[in-house]
């Protein structure tokens, strides 16, 4: 006989403080009116069953106020435990789940007005990833996608490997084309006439004898030709300088020309200066005499003035005052004259000078720049005559060699063996071509051996696509398998249940398409009509959710202990209390949640009995 | 990897080919059938012990489980090569 069950609840969603609840074997029903924690008792039980990733939401686990909370239960002689703790807008979890499943619980086990199943149901969408979700069907999916993508890689790699091998292919074609023109040179090489040993020695000495001649004539030819060149160049030189040369001495005469008498200009002024210094000798002696009279003639004044005495000191005649005036202004007047005179002697005199000084500097500064130039221009000329004799003497000296080595080229030439020569240059060319072809094999070869594992790379990636593609394939075959396995036990089920339930009066047939798509086939009286599912009641889409969830449990939980259901959540009560019949029947716990009016009932209770629901 | 090491059959397979002379290419044929079988299985194992929420596209399966069932396939590949270099 299965035990009661102990709920402990605390600060769960409406549910504050700790509340305690005992479930018995079999129904048990939570009867409460509006807001009195019909809902958080199945948030709890969700808590409770749900893994941490899903328990997300603060407000729908969490009482508004607190920010922990627990859940506990009782069940076979252990104890299930839930933390929550609110965190970062979320909530952190501690203890153990009550199943390692818990979305599957949530969804097949719990029927809330969240639960996706119902939902789905309700609004018609597919069921295929809601029912294949929790079989193997995804796994095997994303194995062989999985696969899908390493053969996706695979091939790829082939292609790099295949375009290797075009590269490769396009190599040895190449190679096999020289190898073939190699085998025809090597053919023509044998065929070709054989030369005895001793006139290939003398062919060979010959040839190095005319092309040392040759080279010789031509060293000649190319130094006398550089000689003529270097000759010409220096009589441009020299005549350039003469011609400065030339110009030098017309500068020379042109100045001459400019200053024809220079030499006797300068005599001239050097005469007249003479002349001009004779006479300012002679007004300087003038100007001392009368300066001396003058002199005499103040102190005989002075004698007279002062002391009465009217005779001349130095030859004591008798001298008149009024004659000492009169002479001593006429000898003043004169100094005057002459001092104006010497004046303008010295300046006359000053500016012949500066004329003269300045000829002669002009006329020494033309002649020493031109006999400058002049000289250099002379050196020069002597440099470049100097090389031009020197040229002409080379040029002396190589131009008679000429005719000579040409006539030994000539001679070696009518000497050489014209045939044989040319059979050892053909062949000499021969060997030069196969020396090439066998190079470029080699180096053909080469680039051949640095991709030469393309073939097993080609293999090897060929199978490693066959390998990804069969396992791409058993895995979808294996997902399909799954896929139909999951719809047929699916269907099964469902036909079980409400066959059961007696649904089947109104309902010949429910079932999933092989698109996971409900599909109904409607009993009335002897009419059978297929239906779709958008086209079911309310009550009828509730009904088939139900049956849906009940049919899950049956498949992937049949030994869960716990069905709880919201009644608030389905909207005809006949049917809703004949399915919890049937549950209560199978399920050990049944929880159904149902409202009261409050006018009836205050506070949440729980009821054992059917016949109060 | 070398050569040997991925010729090497994959550890908890029954993937030794050397045994049995009749019918050769019968006889790899079912060593690869029961090869297939075996890499799909302990990948599968891979995928339920590595995610326990399964991701909806290959692309958002973990490292670590993208390295196991990779791994798993190098060694499903070399007991494959190795079967087809003895036929």
């Amino acid at each position: 006989m299965p035990e009661n069950l102990n709920l402990s609840v605390e600060n769960i969603s409406g549910l504050y403080g700790t509340r305690r609840f005992e479930f018995k074997p079999g129904l048990n029903l939570v009867t409460a009116p509006n807001a009195a924690g019909k809902s958080s008792l199945i948030h709890a039980l969700q808590a409770l069953v749900l893994d941490e990733r899903d328990l997300t939401s603060r407000d729908y686990f969490l009482h508004t106020f607190e920010s922990m909370g627990r859940v506990e239960l009782s069940m076979g002689g252990h104890q299930y435990v839930r933390r929550l703790r609110a965190r970062d807008g979320g909530i952190s979890v501690g203890g153990e789940a009550l199943h390692p499943e818990g979305q599957k619980v949530n969804l097949f086990c719990i029927a809330s007005e969240d639960n996706e199943l119902v939902d789905r149901v309700k609004t018609g969408k597919a069921l295929r990833s809601t029912l294949l979700d929790f079989s193997d069907h995804k796994y095997y999916e994303l194995l062989g996608d999985f696969s899908e993508q390493q053969r996706l890689r695979s091939e790829s790699q082939l292609k790099q490997y295949r375009d290797k091998k075009a590269e490769l292919e396009l190599l040895t074609g190449q190679l096999r084309r020289i190898e073939a023109e190699l085998e025809q040179l090597e053919k023509e090489r044998k065929t070709m006439e054989e030369v005895p040993l001793e006139i290939v020695v003398k062919t060979e000495e010959e040839r190095r004898r005319l092309a040392k001649a040759q080279n010789e004539l031509s060293d000649t030819i190319s130094e006398i030709t550089a000689t003529e060149g270097d000759i010409s160049r220096t009589k441009n030189r020299l005549e350039g300088l003469k011609n400065q040369e030339l110009r030098l001495q017309q500068r020379v005469g042109e100045f001459q020309g400019q200053h024809p008498d220079i030499e006797d200009e300068l005599a001239s002024i050097d005469r007249e200066l003479e002349s001009y210094k004779d006479k300012l000798d002679q007004f300087r002696s003038e100007m001392d005499g009368v300066q001396a009279r003058l002199q005499d003639t103040s102190h005989n004044w002075t004698r007279h003035v002062k002391y009465g005495v009217d005779e001349c000191f130095a030859c004591g005649k008798p001298i008149k005052a009024e004659d000492l005036r009169d002479r001593q202004k006429k000898l003043e007047q004169r100094s005057a004259e002459l001092g104006n005179e010497i004046n303008s002697l010295q300046w006359r005199m000053d500016g012949r000078q500066k004329e003269r000084t300045q000829l002669q500097q002009e006329w020494t500064e033309v002649r020493s720049q031109i006999r400058a130039d002049l000289n250099n221009a002379r050196r020069a000329i002597d440099v470049q005559e100097d090389i031009l004799k020197k040229l002409e003497a080379k040029l002396g000296g190589l131009l008679p060699s000429r005719p000579k080595l040409s006539e030994l080229v000539k001679q070696l030439e009518a000497t050489f063996d014209k045939e044989t020569r040319e059979i050892l240059e053909k062949r000499r060319q021969l060997d030069e071509k196969i020396a090439r072809r066998d190079q470029d094999g080699k180096t053909k070869i080469a680039s051949i051996e640095q991709i030469g594992d393309v073939r097993t790379q080609i293999l090897q990636l060929q199978e490693e696509i066959r390998f990804y593609q069969q396992l791409k394939n058993l895995a979808s075959e294996k997902a399909e398998v799954v896929r139909r396995a999951v719809r047929d036990m699916f269907n099964e089920h469902i036909t079980e249940v409400y066959r059961l339930l007696e649904f089947d009066k109104d309902f010949e047939r429910i079932y999933l398409d092989d698109g996971f798509q409900l599909k109904i086939i409607r009993r009335f009286g002897d009419q059978r009509r297929p239906d779709n599912i958008n086209t079911l009641s309310r009550s009828e889409k509730e009904t088939v959710a139900l049956v849906l969830m009940l049919a899950g449990r049956e498949a992937y939980l049949p030994d869960f202990p716990l069905f709880v259901a919201d009644e608030t959540t389905f909207y005809d009560s006949t049917r809703f209390r004949r399915i919890v019949e049937y549950v209560s029947k199978r399920v050990p716990y049944t929880i159904i949640t149902n409202l009261v009016a409050k006018e009836k009932q205050d506070t949440l209770s729980i009821e054992y009995e059917l016949a109060k629901l | 990897m070398d050569s040997r090491e991925r010729a090497r059959p994959l550890p908890g397979f029954s993937g030794d080919l050397e045994e049995g002379k009749t019918s050769e290419s019968a006889r790899v044929r079912e060593d690869r059938i029961r090869l297939l079988n075996e890499v799909t299985s302990e990948g599968l194992k891979i995928l339920k012990q590595s995610e326990r929420h399964l991701p909806d596209t290959v692309e958002r399966l973990s490292p670590s489980t993208r390295k196991q069932l990779n791994d798993l396939m190098q060694r499903g590949l070399a007991v494959w090569s190795k079967a087809t270099k003895e036929v």
